[in-house]
């Protein structure tokens, strides 16, 4: 326990509250440094990170402030279309952070033994989750809030209370959803869709904002006309709220924050008294055992060998992990409209299905990546491989291959499809994907970062930087392929961005294994 | 030479430090089917030692040979004899008992046949036959120690290094883990182990080792060892130690 609660007489609101920022600081900064004095680098970058933000949304600013922005009905639609993405963004957010705080953090038995409320316990615990929803969020949207209120008018301050009012009601619905969950399927399941269910909203939202650009044209401007047609009725008045609150109403502001506050607080009265046997309940169910499938109860033979065993276990552990495996599978969702997109919009020669090429290339990078980066980092009995008669090459190797076996089976079908059209499309597609797969698996090795997995998140890679480089190599070779198929001699662009990150990659695995 | 009369691991001058000195220039010898308990004070250099002799961290110095090979030219044949227990059972909460034993008979290349016998049998005599086909992650903390050690013995391995084995086990299982390593060293196969428990290492054990500040400071037998402390003929291991330990001015900054 911290010196502060040590030093407290009773746990109070604040007391708490500062308790649960100083850890959700100290994650931000990943620093096992302690001391307080070491706690200004983190305030400081995000200071410059702010400043940045208000540079980049500067050219935008200027942009729309040619002339003064008036709050027609087209301002209107856009505004509200904007808000309601961010709300759902911030569920998305406030689902995961509820799960995460649920079951992830070591100290809900800690807390729950001490004499304090629960529902003061919940409360510090939804404001906790509430303050990093709206602060990341208003990162991006402040900057151009502020902008807009030097050059064409204050009322766009308003939008700090639409952000807050936001970020409340977004925690208080996450608090909602998660315990709905939990009352109609259970602890143990609501871990795995509660985090699902996150981030399948995040990725609705995406595929809303990519609607424009996947749909037909007709089917566009019919979605464009019903929204319209509904706007007009005023029977979802309240969604314009966000809108109308930052072109200055105060009725719009104060009925929003009013929103905001008391569904916050009623959703922490609601669930606080339960609060305490719901985290008994989740300590339960860990402890009970997981009942045995009809499959699992039937006398099966001992199958040998190091590299069938080794893959067999990576197989198994991927497949029980329904969490894990759906982040990958669920980057899907983000890609394939992108890769629909850039079908609708390219005439590439060559067969009717050429436009799926790139996006095949990609999504086996992305794939392959994930995949990669859940067997190799994510182990749970480091000592036990290593102290195997089995040399660290082979256990590597086998553990590749028990993640790109999968990919394979995966990109075979469409690749044959491909194939079936024009051999050298298929041929060509399948280099592609295989050499997608082959960079992701070694940024993965030079980023890796191995841990017990289930402390494991897929997102949580080696860095921001592998992240990026990971994603911007998949980019890569989605254009690099695109240009091939074009025979544009600007496929040579993007092969040597590409050669240029996995350069930098090596060298940085270089440098930190010496 | 005859591997019979190999001692059954021979360390010389090991070395290891990390911020500090963690083991100092260790001599150790430990003889065939001999049941040898490493005591010593927290950080004297107990786990660091025996992680390095199962080949999980490398040394900074000195040999380490287990049944004549030489561990650091030849680890992969050093660890196909080897089986190492950690008080942190190694387990994968989403395997079920059978699938973890079939892994690790796998790595160590144990024929399916045998290793489905093995695994039969170790899971009768451990009480986790009713359980081998449940997800390790709902069992309690005797259970994973116990699927743990049904690992560790899968392959059969002639020196079985147990680090605290009987952390969090209750006093049943405790005795079904004790009546196993008896049983183990008696049809010859090598066990060296930590405990804190004395009186475990004081019953089950055929000689005691006592290691502080990374170096060895006594060694033999209860009755050798009495000797070593001058303590009275009928003192316990823990007379023993705490003589031993509280004698140097380590003890007080380990402790």
């Amino acid at each position: 326990m911290s010196d502060a609660l040590l030093r407290s007489e009773s746990l109070n609101i604040p007391k708490l509250m500062r308790h649960e920022m100083r850890l959700w600081s100290r994650g931000l900064s990943r620093s096992k440094q302690t001391s307080k004095s070491k706690s200004w680098p983190v305030a400081l970058v995000v200071a410059l990170v702010f400043v940045a933000l208000h540079l980049i949304a500067l050219p935008f600013a200027l942009g729309f402030s040619n002339e003064p922005v008036a709050l027609d009905a087209k301002t209107l639609a856009s505004l509200t279309a904007v808000a309601c993405l961010l709300f759902a963004w911030m569920v998305s957010q406030a689902l995961n952070s509820v799960t995460q705080a649920l079951y992830s953090r070591g100290d809900v038995e800690l807390l729950l033994t001490a004499p304090v409320s629960m529902r003061h316990v919940l409360t510090v615990r939804a404001l906790a989750i509430s303050v990093p929803v709206i602060f990341s969020w208003g990162f991006i949207i402040l900057p151009l809030a502020n902008w807009m209120a030097f050059f064409d008018s204050p009322h766009w301050l308003l939008t700090y209370p639409v952000m807050a009012a936001l970020g409340l009601l977004a925690t208080a619905t996450g608090l909602v959803l998660t315990m709905a969950l939990f009352a109609l399927i259970g602890p143990r399941r609501t871990r795995v869709l509660g985090q699902i269910l996150s981030v399948l909203i995040g990725a609705s939202a995406f595929i809303a904002l990519q609607a424009r650009a996947v749909l037909p044209d007709a089917w566009v401007d019919a979605i464009a006309k019903s929204l319209a047609n509904l706007s007009a009725s005023g029977k979802f008045a309240f969604t314009e709220l966000p809108a109308r609150a930052v072109f200055g109403s105060w009725n719009a502001s104060l009925v929003l924050v009013g929103i905001g506050v008391l569904s916050f607080v009623a959703a922490v009265w609601l669930f606080g008294g339960t609060y305490a046997a719901k985290a008994a309940a989740i300590a339960g169910a860990t402890e009970k055992a997981m009942p045995q499938t009809r499959m699992q109860r039937q006398a099966r033979s001992f199958r040998g060998g190091t590299n069938i065993s080794l893959m067999l276990k990576e197989w198994r552990l991927l497949r029980r992990d329904p969490w894990l495996i759906s982040q990958v599978l669920l980057q899907l969702i983000y890609i394939i409209p992108m890769g629909f997109a850039f079908w609708k919009s390219s005439e590439l020669p060559g067969a009717p299905s050429t436009g799926l090429a790139p996006m095949l290339a990609m999504l086996a990078g992305q794939l392959a990546g994930g995949l990669v980066w859940i067997t190799i980092s994510g182990e749970d009995a480091p000592d036990l491989v290593a102290s195997a008669p089995v040399a660290a090459g082979q256990i590597l190797r086998a553990k590749i291959l028990a993640a790109t076996i999968p990919v394979a089976m995966i990109m075979l079908l469409p690749v044959v499809f491909l194939a079936r059209q024009s051999l050298y499309l298929g041929g060509l597609t399948a280099a592609a994907c295989t050499v997608a797969a082959l960079s992701a698996t070694l940024a993965c090795l030079w980023t890796q970062k191995p841990r017990p997995r289930k402390t494991f998140g897929y997102r949580q890679k080696g860095s921001v930087l592998a992240n990026l480089a990971e994603t911007a190599l998949n980019f890569c070779w989605f254009f690099a392929l695109a240009a091939v198929l074009w025979q544009s001699v600007w496929a040579l662009l993007p092969l040597g961005i590409a050669a240029i990150l996995m350069s930098v990659l090596y060298r940085l695995h270089v440098r930190r294994i010496v | 030479m005859s591997t019979d009369i190999l001692p059954a691991l021979l360390v010389k001058g090991l070395t290891k430090a990390f911020d500090k000195t963690a083991v100092d220039s260790l001599d150790l010898t430990v003889r065939q089917g001999e049941l040898y308990a490493l005591l010593g004070p927290n950080g004297a250099g107990k786990t660091t030692t025996l992680r390095m002799v199962a080949g999980l961290t490398a040394p900074d110095a000195g040999q380490i040979q287990i049944f004549g090979i030489d561990a650091r030219k030849n680890p992969i044949g050093a660890k196909r004899i080897v089986a190492w227990l950690p008080d942190d059972p190694m387990l994968y909460d989403k395997l079920t008992p059978l699938e973890y034993l079939e892994f690790i008979a796998g790595l160590w290349g144990v024929a399916p046949t045998v290793a489905q016998k093995r695994a039969d049998e170790l899971l009768h005599v451990l009480g986790l036959w009713d359980e081998r086909n449940a997800r390790c992650e709902g069992f309690s903390r005797g259970m994973k120690q116990k699927a743990a050690l049904a690992g560790a013995l899968i392959h059969d391995p002639k020196l079985l290094i147990l680090d605290e084995p009987l952390t969090g086990l209750d006093a049943a299982a405790a005795r079904q883990v004790k009546d196993l390593l008896q049983t183990r060293a008696q049809m010859g196969a090598t066990i060296i182990l930590t405990t804190h428990i004395l009186e475990v290492a004081e019953r089950l054990s055929d000689r005691i080792g006592i290691i502080q500040s990374g170096k060895l400071r006594a060694e033999g037998t209860m009755a050798e060892l009495r000797l070593q402390a001058g303590t009275a003929g009928a003192s316990s291991l823990e007379d023993v130690f705490l003589e031993m330990v509280a004698s140097t001015p380590a003890f007080g900054a380990a402790a």
